[in-house]
């Protein structure tokens, strides 16, 4: 009796079990069926994206979502919500928050651009750290392909702390409502955009303290039609004036007929110095006695007093320059022009007044950007005037308060005998020194 | 040591060792620039002795030991190896005078001959212009080239250690530039009826007396001009006969005054009122008549004599030569004349 019960009672469980599984197989195979049904109203956005003002780990950014509805309905809800995967179960980033978030989301190539405010939601979209609700009043129906693009501001990135790296992406699910009560059923379109925080990438260089300073003897004369050599190919270290005679002021360069070797002297500058550099000369002090530093007989015994003519000192015009005249013996320098063809770095033209290393008022030329037509021998008195310091101390005769690139001082020197000079083998010599400050 | 001890030590030791580049880290961190610092030379010449005056101010007021002066002729860059210029030689370098942040002085158990340490007490350095001159150093053996020289602080006074603050300077070489010229000897002579004051121009050749007569002298001039830059000057001769027609001679004077109707013939370089006649030397120069032509109203004449003539370098002089002729009355008829030659030489 006993086992008649349990077998009606087993038969019966299992019709039960039967009927049972029956049953959850039709609702395990028609439940996809059901959620697709559910689902399918809310297509996919397309075109969409997201571009944020900074991608460094919790800074606070502008969040630009860009997007094109999928449905042609009106969208009056917008709901974010940020997850550390695309699919499934959303965690928020670590440190990402829509907390502070600016009220008011900017909308922009919307079949009507009325902007979107950022609120506490309602239903299918409530407002949290990692969920921004934003909606609108506007009923009229997006059409058209455009992307749209809605920026909400002032939201802070995730810390990188979800991440193995602070190159850490992250996901936002956007979901868009036909309403501005955010109601599932009234869902549009759904999609997810991406984004990442990146590591601050420093890029470190160094710029080395740059001086290139020359001196050097050259045919240049001319202050914007040869492009000056660089550092590199300049050479010589003297300059022939040739056979002086009373007649003349002979001024650099003067020809070999002359008896001289057509060079003019060069000093060429680059430097990145931004506190300014000097350019000074210093008359070498030459054997001999009095007027050591002035053109003369290396060796010679010259008279100490000034002016005097009949020694084998000519000379010097001094620190205030002056121009030359035949016979009235005379030895001096000046700065021609300054020649900038080669200056790249910046603009300079010395006619246009536009260059970095500025002369000295006792050593620049004719006192004008105009290139002295002075050269060779001189028979009256001279276009431009010129100094010379035999003292041996340093004497400055341009400066830049600036940087300077290949900018090439064209020396021009010049010197006439009286007609009692002593005849001779003269010789004047200089240092010149480029102090940059950096 | 206990088991939670040993745990703890070690995570002490893995912290520590995590952190250590943190604290290396900000202690070069707070390394500043050296500013407005510059390097003048008392001479750019290659291999010369030269003095060096540094500029700066420092970037912080870091408590600083020593100074370090490095010099590189490849980069100022401090993380670049540093290759010395050749030549240069800072061995014997002196610190002879400093200014701004003062008390230092040469290091020289830890300088180099491209390396300058100076040290003092440990102390704050101030920020404000700071010069140290170094003397008696040997510049770098090649022509323009640059040389860089890193400057840094440090706390420790031998150069040792991290830096504090930092910056390069830079000078460049150069064997500077001579200019050469020649003064030729000069000695210049024009002669003529007349000349300029400075031979620019000269006019004639011949003096005509005109017809002699017993009862007055006949005159005439002529100039020269000379001029030199020898020091010892010039000497201006006459060379010549006196008068002659043929065979006929008209006598040469010896210093004598005009004496008409006796026959003489004779110059001199001088204004004479008896007969009026000559100009006394003008121009610039300083040349002078000699004796025996030197005297107004006297007159001579000797063949090859020196006439004028000046002992130093001379700008032109310009003389007039005065010439006076009498004859008597038995003075044969003729055609009297005579060629001089005027010569001016000087010593070089």
């Amino acid at each position: 009796m006993i086992k008649k019960i349990q077998t009606i009672s087993h038969q019966a469980l299992n019709r039960m079990s039967r009927v049972f599984l029956l049953s959850l197989a039709i609702v395990l195979t028609a439940g996809p069926v059901m959620l697709i049904t559910q689902t399918a109203t809310a297509a996919q956005i397309t075109s969409r994206s997201v571009l944020i003002s900074s991608a460094q780990p919790s800074a606070v950014s502008t969040y630009t979502f860009g997007l094109v509805p999928g449905t042609t309905a009106a969208i009056q809800g917008l709901k974010f919500q940020a997850c550390t995967t695309a699919l499934g179960a959303c965690t928020a980033p670590t440190g990402f928050t829509f907390t502070g978030v600016g009220a008011t989301g900017t909308a922009a190539g919307w079949t009507t651009n009325t902007n979107f405010a950022t609120g506490a939601g309602a239903n299918d979209c409530i407002t949290s750290a990692s969920v921004l609700c934003a909606n609108r009043t506007q009923a009229t129906a997006e059409t058209g392909a455009g992307v749209r693009t809605v920026a909400f501001t002032t939201i802070t990135n995730p810390s990188g702390a979800s991440c193995a790296t602070v190159n850490c992406t992250f996901f936002i699910h956007m979901t868009t409502y036909s309403v501005s009560t955010y109601l599932v059923g009234n869902i549009v379109d759904t999609g997810t955009v991406a984004s990442s925080t990146t590591q601050l990438f420093t890029v470190n260089a160094a710029i080395q303290e740059q001086l290139t300073f020359c001196v050097g003897a050259t045919a240049i004369d001319d202050s914007n039609t040869t492009t000056p050599p660089i550092c590199s190919s300049i050479s010589g270290t003297s300059l022939n004036l040739g056979t002086l005679n009373s007649a003349d002021v002979s001024v650099s360069p003067v020809s070999v007929p002359n008896g001289g070797d057509a060079n003019n002297g060069i000093a060429e500058l680059s430097t990145n110095a931004t506190n300014g550099t000097t350019v000074a000369y210093d008359a070498i002090q030459q054997p001999g006695t009095n007027h050591k530093g002035t053109l003369r007989v290396s060796g010679a015994t010259c008279n100490a007093s000034a002016g005097i003519t009949n020694d084998q000192c000519i000379n010097a015009i001094g620190t205030t320059k002056s121009t030359l005249a035949p016979g009235t013996e005379a030895y001096g320098m000046t700065i021609a022009a300054v020649n900038c063809k080669a200056t790249t770095a910046y603009a300079c033209s010395f006619t246009g007044g536009t260059y970095n290393l500025t002369r000295n008022a006792q050593y620049n030329g004719t006192g004008s950007n105009t290139y002295p037509t002075d050269v060779n021998l001189v028979g009256t008195t001279t276009n431009a005037s010129y100094a010379w310091d035999e003292t041996g101390t340093s004497e400055t005769i341009a400066s830049s308060a600036t940087i300077v690139d290949k900018e090439a001082l064209i020396l021009k020197f010049a010197t006439t005998p009286n007609i009692v000079t002593p005849a001779g083998t003269y010789t004047a010599q200089a240092d010149f020194v480029a102090t940059p400050t950096f | 040591m206990s088991r939670a001890s040993l745990r703890t030590a070690r995570l002490v030791a893995v912290l520590v060792l995590c952190l250590s580049p943190y604290f290396f880290w900000s202690g070069q961190t707070s390394a500043l620039l050296l500013t407005h610092r510059s390097v003048s030379l008392s001479t750019p010449t290659p291999s010369a002795t030269a003095s060096e005056t540094f500029q700066l101010t420092p970037g912080s007021n870091s408590t600083a030991g020593s100074i370090v002066f490095q010099y590189c002729t490849n980069s100022p860059l401090f993380d670049v190896a540093c290759v010395p210029p050749a030549g240069l030689s800072l061995s014997a370098a002196a610190l002879s005078q400093q200014t701004g942040n003062t008390g230092f002085s040469i290091d020289a158990v830890d300088s180099t001959a491209t390396r300058l340490v100076i040290s003092q007490t440990p102390a704050a350095l101030s920020t404000i212009p700071s010069s140290y001159t170094f003397s008696n150093t040997t510049n770098p053996s090649t022509s323009n080239e640059t040389t860089y020289i890193r400057i840094s602080t440090y706390a420790s006074t031998d150069g040792t250690g991290s830096y504090i603050d930092n910056g390069a300077v830079a000078f460049s070489t150069s064997a500077g530039l001579s200019v050469g010229a020649t003064v030729p000897p000069f000695l210049s002579l024009c002669v003529g009826v007349t000349v300029a004051s400075d031979c620019s121009q000269t006019a004639g050749n011949s003096v005509d007396l005109g017809v002699l007569s017993a009862q007055a002298a006949r005159t005439g001039t002529s100039q020269f001009a000379a001029s030199t830059n020898s020091g010892t000057g010039y000497a201006a001769y006459i060379l010549g006969t006196t008068m002659t027609s043929g065979n006929n001679v008209i006598p040469a004077a010896a210093l004598s005054a005009n004496r008409p109707g006796i026959p003489e013939f004779g110059i001199n370089l001088r204004q004479n009122t008896n007969p009026a006649v000559g100009s006394d030397p003008d121009g610039s120069g300083t040349a002078s008549p000699v004796n025996g032509f030197d005297s107004p109203n006297l007159f001579s004449f000797e063949p090859g004599s020196m006439i004028a003539g000046s002992s130093t370098s001379t700008a032109y002089s310009r003389m007039t030569i005065s010439y006076v002729t009498n004859v008597n009355a038995s003075q044969p008829a003729g055609i009297y004349s005579t060629t001089l030659t005027y010569l001016v030489s000087a010593q070089f």
